[in-house]
């Protein structure tokens, strides 16, 4: 008679530590690359040459680094924005339109103030406006929620086309740069109202998503909002029972989302692009969902992944130029995400033997 | 002649962590025979019944059903062995009708479902005594109609040992009866039942034989036939003595709330609740009275602040609108308590505004009211750790140690006592019992008829929606109360 051992999976009662989630994460991306070389030598594609050059794009060289770090601005500011009004299971998924529109609230007041004004009164001004328009354009979305019951996801969501078509006609139309014949681009802001440079073409949004980051952590810890948010997201009968006006919350949920998607959108005419124009976004909005679920909503966790997934895209443009379909750069990105999806999925169980197993003769 | 148990228990060990909830196991449980199994909340009676289902994998030990070790950790092997559990939470699908849910369990993966019983289930309703009618949907139904059904569905799937965990909580006194006589015909047709309780008197009157658990141990068993009800309670409880104070004595103080024609309607927006018009004094606790479904619940809601009402008004303290006074509702998991969150902010939920701090929670306030809501009713958990993991009798100590913090002039709680056990329950009374004394209005609804009249100092009789009775305690006896549940105003 042998003893067959038998296992199982069981959940894992206590929550994980930060230390276990990230080797959740880091096996997840092992897994990634090693199922992407299996597809590579499949494909065949020349596995060295398409990492190498995912590497070499990413983070290979300064301009490479100070191009992800750019690009990990929005994603990272959206996704902040996300986990907040997830924080009342709010669904956020017009990030991309919030973000054109504080865009447009940013370009805005870069393109109308006088052109000797200071930067000390545009900078701010036009991030506030960004800000602003971000929020307004969320919380037409949250009245309806709050007011009228319709599903945010819907309304956040179609909210996001108006929205690029606002900016398209306005590009193509009334505040398209006479000087730049037929590209849809407006005129440069003006200097006063650009975030300018912090080192070797980083620009200064990167410090904007650090704090906001260190933001939202305050506003989880101890701030009476954040409690009532994630109050409101777990039980929404305790939170009535507690005596919180959830229609204020969701106005507050996604109005914050709206405002951080905003800033996103500022950030990127006032440091990146340095005019409005369509096509401002490659779909920083969504990418941020996806950033803010692997990253459980924390806001570190967002920094890192932020980062990571701008590195993917950036790494996207050099494989393309080494000669590797483009569409082999989104299935690596794809593959990445599942796998680290998968991972993190199955870190909440842990594997138990179970002690008196079957008894084969 | 001895027969062969059904199912025998063999020092069976499991342990969660540093808790041993289950310490050598061991019982038996015959053929044809209901065995109640009887505890306090904790004392281990779930955890070896949910061993026996393949739901947890002992420590040690085993069980063998009909001789035949049973394999365990595997729900599988349970159903196949003929086990069957009914939880106090019902698995029913409420949008499918009675034979669909049945079917679901039968023939789960059928492309082709039969659509109504056959002459088998037939058989089998006719032979224990279910009356269902199974074309009605779930949610159409009764409580008591859903357990049966839940019975049914488990026995039509084969069960030979069904396990009911506290079947009685949600029914009412002729509905028990009802439900006690279906058992007695289970176990007529050679099945066994186990029935998990706290109830003494209930067990008493329909099982065979009992085993008493207590911190994870069996420490009693034998025939229910000839036993002492009061040295099983002893069994039950262990050489603790548990008093309750007995009613407050003190002149009734100022009007803390005031109840003015009150009208509220269920969650179908059926008025349930007609001109309840009545007010409770500093130093009283007043009880509500009333079956289950008179309307107590949605009165209590209305005062609570968790419904709306349909017309009339509550007068209670108020604090910028919102409620100032301790609510205990009925449902603690999801209602009074947040199951994500830890302690520390469980223990500031609904006086997240009046703790000062401009919008800021201070960290020494949390952690001081953490302490004192632990430390009130001597509640065991990490404050960093999430609420949902705590028994129902612990969760109803942290809201009750809460709600009573700040000393508040109103106390309204709905059935506090619901599935506790006989010693947490009395702690709770006490509780009550004391804020009083100390000033406090209370007013607390029940269906246990002595243990409201033990504490209270008016009772409130509900029937049909309608407060029919308003009496001092000195006039309100047990039958002169049943009749008025019952039967209304018409018992006057």
């Amino acid at each position: 008679m042998i003893a067959i051992p038998s296992f199982r999976l069981e959940p894992r009662l206590e929550a994980g530590r930060p230390g276990g989630q990230a080797l959740q994460v880091l096996s997840g991306a092992v897994l990634a690359f090693v199922l992407g070389a299996l597809f590579l030598i499949a494909t065949g594609e020349d596995v060295l040459v398409a990492y190498g050059a995912l590497l070499r794009g990413s983070f290979g060289s300064v301009n490479a680094l100070s191009g992800t770090l750019n690009k990990a601005v929005p994603i990272g500011l959206c996704a902040l924005g996300i986990a907040f009004a997830y924080r009342a299971r709010l669904w956020n998924i017009g990030a991309e339109g919030q973000l054109y529109m504080g865009a447009f609230g940013a370009a805005g007041v870069g393109l109308h103030l006088p052109a000797e004004t200071s930067a000390i009164v545009a900078l701010p001004l036009a991030l506030a406006a960004g800000m602003l328009a971000g929020a307004v354009w969320a919380l037409v979305a949250a009245l309806l929620k709050a007011y009228r019951g319709v599903n945010e996801i819907l309304t956040t969501l179609m909210l996001n086309y108006i929205a690029i078509l606002w900016v398209g006609y306005l590009v193509n139309g009334p505040w398209s740069d006479p000087l730049v014949f037929s590209f849809p681009y407006s005129a440069a802001i003006i200097p006063g109202a650009q975030v300018g440079k912090l080192f070797f073409g980083v620009h200064a949004g990167l410090v904007v998503l650090c704090l906001m980051a260190v933001l939202l952590i305050v506003i989880d810890r101890s701030s009476r909002i954040g409690y009532e948010l994630r109050l409101a997201g777990d039980a929404p009968r305790a939170a009535l029972y507690g005596g919180i006006n959830q229609r204020k919350l969701v106005l507050i949920g996604l109005g914050g989302a709206g405002l951080l998607a905003g800033l996103a959108g500022a950030i990127e005419i006032s440091g990146a692009t340095l005019r409005l124009q369509s096509g401002l976004s490659p779909g920083y909005g969504f990418m941020a969902i996806l950033v803010a679920w692997i990253a459980q909503g924390r806001p570190l966790a967002i920094l890192l992944a932020s980062v990571l997934y701008a590195a993917l895209i950036n790494g996207g443009f050099a494989l393309q130029v080494s000669g590797i379909p483009p569409a082999i750069g989104t299935i690596l990105q794809a593959v990445l995400l599942l796998s680290v999806f998968a991972a993190t999925t199955f870190g909440a169980y842990r594997l138990r033997r179970v002690p008196t197993g079957r008894v084969a003769t | 002649m001895q027969t062969r148990p059904l199912v025998r228990f063999r020092g069976v060990n499991k342990s969660f962590g540093a808790l041993q909830a289950n310490v050598d196991v061991s019982f038996d449980l015959r053929p044809g025979a209901i065995l109640a199994l009887l505890g306090e909340n904790g004392a281990g009676k779930s955890t070896i019944m949910n061993v026996l289902a393949g739901l947890y994998v002992p420590d040690s030990g085993h069980i063998e059903v009909d001789g035949e070790r049973l394999a365990l950790g595997s729900p599988r092997a349970s159903v196949a062995a003929g086990v069957g559990m009914v939880h106090q939470q019902f698995r029913l699908v409420e949008s499918l009708s009675g034979f669909e849910n049945i079917s679901l369990a039968l023939h789960g993966g059928r492309i082709l479902q039969p659509r109504s019983a056959d002459a088998k289930l037939k058989a089998l309703m006719e032979e224990l005594g279910f009356n269902i009618d199974l074309a009605t949907p779930v949610h159409a139904m009764s409580l008591a109609r859903r357990q049966q059904l839940e019975i049914l569905r488990t026995i039509a799937a084969g069960a030979r040992v069904l396990v009911l965990d506290e079947p009685t909580s949600v029914l009412s006194a002729v509905e028990t009866h009802g439900l006690f006589a279906i058992m007695r015909r289970i176990v007529a047709s050679g099945r066994s039942v186990i029935l998990i309780s706290h109830k003494l008197t209930e067990v008493l009157e329909v099982a065979d034989e009992v085993v008493v658990m207590r911190s994870g141990r069996v420490v009693h068993k034998g025939p229910t036939a000839g036993a002492d009800p009061d040295a099983l309670s002893r069994h039950i409880v262990g050489d603790r003595s548990f008093v309750t104070d007995a009613r407050p004595e003190r002149a009734a103080g100022e009007i803390v709330l005031r109840v003015d024609k009150l009208d509220v309607a269920d969650h179908r927006g059926a008025t349930v609740v007609h001109g309840a018009d009545f007010a409770v004094r500093g130093g009283e606790v007043v009880a509500i009275l009333g079956v289950t479904g008179n309307g107590q619940t949605e009165l209590m809601e209305a005062i609570g602040g968790l419904r709306r009402p349909v017309s009339g008004q509550v007068e209670a303290p108020r604090h910028n609108k919102r409620r100032a006074f301790a609510y205990i509702p009925a449902q603690h998991l999801g209602t009074a308590l947040a199951p994500g969150l830890v302690l520390r902010e469980n223990a500031i939920l609904g006086h997240q505004r009046r703790l000062g701090g401009r919008g800021w929670l201070q960290r020494h306030v949390l952690n001081a009211r953490a302490g004192h809501v632990k430390g009130r009713f001597g509640v065991r958990i990490d404050e960093h750790e999430p609420v949902r993991r705590l028994s129902g009798g612990n969760l109803q100590r942290v809201v009750l140690g809460r709600e009573l913090l700040d000393d508040p002039s109103l106390i309204v709680a709905d059935y506090p006592t619901r599935g506790l056990d006989v010693a947490s329950a009395a702690q709770i009374r006490s509780a009550l019992v004391a804020a009083a004394s100390k000033g406090a209005g209370v007013l607390l609804s029940s269906e246990e008829i002595s243990e409201s009249l033990a504490i209270a100092t008016r009772v409130l009789v509900m029937h049909g929606g309608e407060v029919v009775a308003d009496l001092p305690a000195a006039e309100a006896d047990r039958e002169r109360i049943g009749r008025l549940m019952t039967r209304g105003r018409e018992a006057q």
